[in-house]
């Protein structure tokens, strides 16, 4: 008797594990019609069916650190009653290995952030979603969105993504600071310099950065295509050039002089992106390397009311048109290649898509001080929102020539990494300039 | 209940766990050895390329330093942790008022997550804010305040101390068990033969403690050798990976930079390090017992 009934109590354990593995993606995504349902705006039907659309973002709090698009879908799920957004956030690493991973088993979720090359890479393998009859069938939203931030997202004949936001980045700064020192905030590499000797004198921090988060060296990749990044990166990715040529060791050079001079904190090494944040906001250094989506908390830090934008400095030895203004598009939305078996849930995706990129869209941008993808049309108030008015100011100002992308967005992740590690280098002190650019030639040719 | 001492009874009761352990051990294990034979990147297909992956290991430098680091951490560890712990395992055996409470103190790092071990000791050791450099800036001894983290020397041997300090506790508290095991008697015989308390530590209570002390060298090695909040929150391997051990290199190469096939072949020689230290270690200390 206790024979048979340890035997059974296993196989009830077993079997009970066996159905907690199950699969219940079914039941989990789709629930019951909502009868009353408030369609508007060409909603289809009344009694739509109920969709659940699963959304994925590369930051941990979508609602804290990218509240426009937490506004949008909030707005989104107001206009569309039966179509509920499944929000899932994680931090940009955990977020792009957590996408590869749900790659392999084919359960991405319907749309999600990744970064262009595994997103290239995603669409290569079949794994998205081509977006070309969704801007087929909506011209306006097409004309409204840059065309070299669309064609930044096509492989193969395929639209594989769509802007996720345009990536503006440059370096801020502090007025005060340059004020009361009586120096000009400088639009050029030797006014820099020169700025960088007078803070160094007065223990300001010129360049407020932290290396333990390598991807922070955004100005410095603006810089990086005043030497003729784009000119170049083409035969050197086919082995007919190097990245440790004249002008690209120029650069580098410069970063290492502004290194020898102090222009840095002198524990770089160890701060963080955030950190660096921290150290501009309360006024401790004079600029900072960052983007636009700072603007919020600038805004409402102490140094709210002097701080401003720029596009970094020009240099005489550059390469090609200097006036470069850093704002391409960053990394795409991209939606699963699965949503075209279910056509609620493909109905659902372009609807998403159609108001992510509408005026009510980018009118959420605009009040949470995030430059719109879109052409927006609406008005910034330059008394509330000074510092956003000057960014838009940057955006709009003629003269500027925008490249395609970051040059680390258009190389493989390797490289990429290298790009970004090279650069902290020269600023930790760990490479020389020739060092740090061999060190990337290894990795294009591996 | 006799039918179950049989052992196909046996066998089948434990079925359970061995489907898990080869589900989550044995598996993923097999898994990243056939990765490390193939140029992948996380999407699409991996090419297969053979020993490729462990030929490039011998010439990347920092593959090597990440080895360097991961030695220094454990020597360090060997030479603070393992006698640090045996002392403070032989104050924590005097009965003391208050004594539970102490073990109860000593034994709080170890249950603290990695990851907030990692954000405490950066506020101690970091060069311009950290606890140690303020106190001996404020005593006036500058020249002392050295870069414990994020300069290019120093680091690992930090990690090294941290790691001291997160499972000193931990291993106090099996040698406490060890010491606990060994019969008060055999003291008392020695003291009546005359023997002095350092004679009494070294000639019974470490010879007892053998399999306690390999059981906590097995710890020490295979707690290094995986070794990767504390160094990802105290300098993220940097600057420039010098600070880099093996697990935080393979995760930097396998996540960061995309280059799976690399990774796994890295994750596969620390398991492979991590085995052969533990059985040879296991192996020489059963031969000189033996002896």
């Amino acid at each position: 008797m206790n024979k048979r009934l340890s035997i059974v109590l296993i196989v009830c354990f077993l079997m009970l594990n066996l159905a907690a593995c199950g699969n219940s993606r079914n039941t989990a995504d789709h629930v019951p019609a909502n009868a009353g349902a408030n369609t508007d705006q060409g909603d289809t039907a009344t009694d739509a069916e109920q969709v659940t659309l699963s959304i994925a973002m590369h930051v941990a709090n979508v609602k804290e650190q990218e509240p426009y698009m937490y506004g949008i879908i909030q707005k989104f799920q107001e206009k569309y009653p039966n179509i509920k957004i499944d929000l899932q956030g994680a931090e940009t690493q955990e977020h792009v290995k957590k996408m590869k991973m749900m790659a392999q088993s084919k359960k991405l979720p319907d749309i999600f952030w990744l970064l262009p090359a595994p997103a290239k890479e995603m669409n290569q393998a079949g794994l998205l979603l081509d977006l070309s009859d969704f801007l087929k069938s909506n011209p306006e939203t097409a004309a409204s969105i840059d065309s070299k931030m669309i064609s930044a997202y096509q492989d193969g004949g395929k639209q594989f993504g769509l802007p996720y936001q345009a990536l503006v980045t440059g370096l801020w700064y502090n007025k005060a600071l340059f004020d009361q020192y009586s120096l000009k905030v400088p639009e050029t590499y030797d006014e820099l310099l020169a700025a960088v000797k007078v803070f160094q004198e007065n223990n300001v921090v010129t360049i407020a950065k932290g290396a333990k988060d390598t991807f922070s060296t955004w100005a410095f990749l603006g810089m990086l295509t005043r030497y003729g990044f784009f000119d170049k990166i083409d035969n050197i990715q086919a082995g007919k050039d190097k990245f440790d040529n004249p002008d690209f060791l120029n650069f580098f050079n410069k970063i290492d002089e502004l290194r020898v001079n102090g222009a840095f904190p002198d524990n770089v090494s160890s701060l963080s992106y955030f950190q660096a944040v921290e150290m501009f906001t309360s006024g401790k250094a004079a600029m900072l390397d960052a983007g636009v989506w700072e603007t919020k908390k600038i805004e409402g830090s102490p140094i709210g009311k002097t701080a401003g934008f720029s596009w970094g400095p020009t240099f005489t030895d550059g390469v090609g048109n200097q006036k470069v203004a850093m704002a391409v598009a960053a990394a795409p939305l991209v939606a699963s290649a699965g949503v075209k078996d279910d056509a609620a849930k493909y109905d659902a995706v372009t609807k998403f898509f159609g108001f992510f990129y509408s005026q009510e869209g980018a009118a959420v941008m605009a009040e949470n001080e995030a430059p719109p993808v879109v052409k927006y049309t609406g008005n910034v108030d330059k008394e509330k929102y000074p510092v956003y008015a000057d960014v838009i100011g940057k955006l709009n100002e003629e003269g500027w020539e925008r490249p395609a992308a970051q040059p680390d967005l258009v190389v493989s992740e390797a490289v990429a990494n290298q790009l970004n590690d090279s650069i902290y280098g020269v600023i930790n002190g760990i490479y020389k300039p020739e060092e740090a650019l061999k060190l990337i030639d290894d990795k294009v040719s591996k | 209940m006799i039918w179950l001492s049989k052992r196909r009874y046996i066998l089948f009761m434990l079925l359970p766990t061995l489907l898990v352990y080869l589900a989550y051990i044995i598996l993923p294990v097999i898994v990243s050895f056939c990765y490390s034979l193939t140029e992948y990147s996380g999407i699409g297909a991996a090419i297969f390329v053979g020993l490729h992956n462990y030929a490039s290991l011998l010439g990347d430098s920092l593959f090597w330093k990440s080895l360097k680091n991961t030695f220094i951490v454990l020597l360090v560890a060997f030479v603070l942790l393992l006698p640090g712990a045996f002392l403070l395992a032989l104050l924590l055996n005097v009965k003391i008022k208050g004594g539970n409470a102490v073990k109860a103190m000593n034994f709080a790092p170890s249950i603290v997550a990695p990851i907030l071990v990692g954000l405490i000791w950066v506020f101690i050791l970091d060069p311009q804010m950290g606890l140690i450099n303020v106190i001996l800036k404020k005593i006036g001894v500058d020249q002392l305040a050295l870069q414990w983290i994020g300069g290019t020397k120093l680091t690992p041997y930090s990690v090294g101390v941290v790691f001291t300090w997160q499972m000193i506790g931990f291993l106090a508290t099996i040698f406490l068990a060890g010491l606990k095991m060994i019969p008060r008697d055999v003291y008392e015989s020695s003291s009546i033969d005359g023997a002095s308390k350092l004679q009494q530590l070294f000639r019974i209570t470490v010879p007892m403690l053998g399999e306690t002390i390999k059981i906590n060298v097995v710890l020490i090695i295979t707690g290094v050798f995986k070794i990767f909040e504390t160094v990802l929150l105290l300098t993220n391997g940097g600057p420039n990976h010098l600070s880099e051990v093996m697990v935080t290199y393979m995760y930097n190469v396998t996540f960061t930079s995309g280059e799976y096939g690399y990774g796994m072949a890295i994750a596969t020689v620390t398991f492979l390090l991590t085995m052969v230290f533990s059985l040879v270690y296991m192996g020489l200390s059963k031969k000189n017992i033996e002896e």
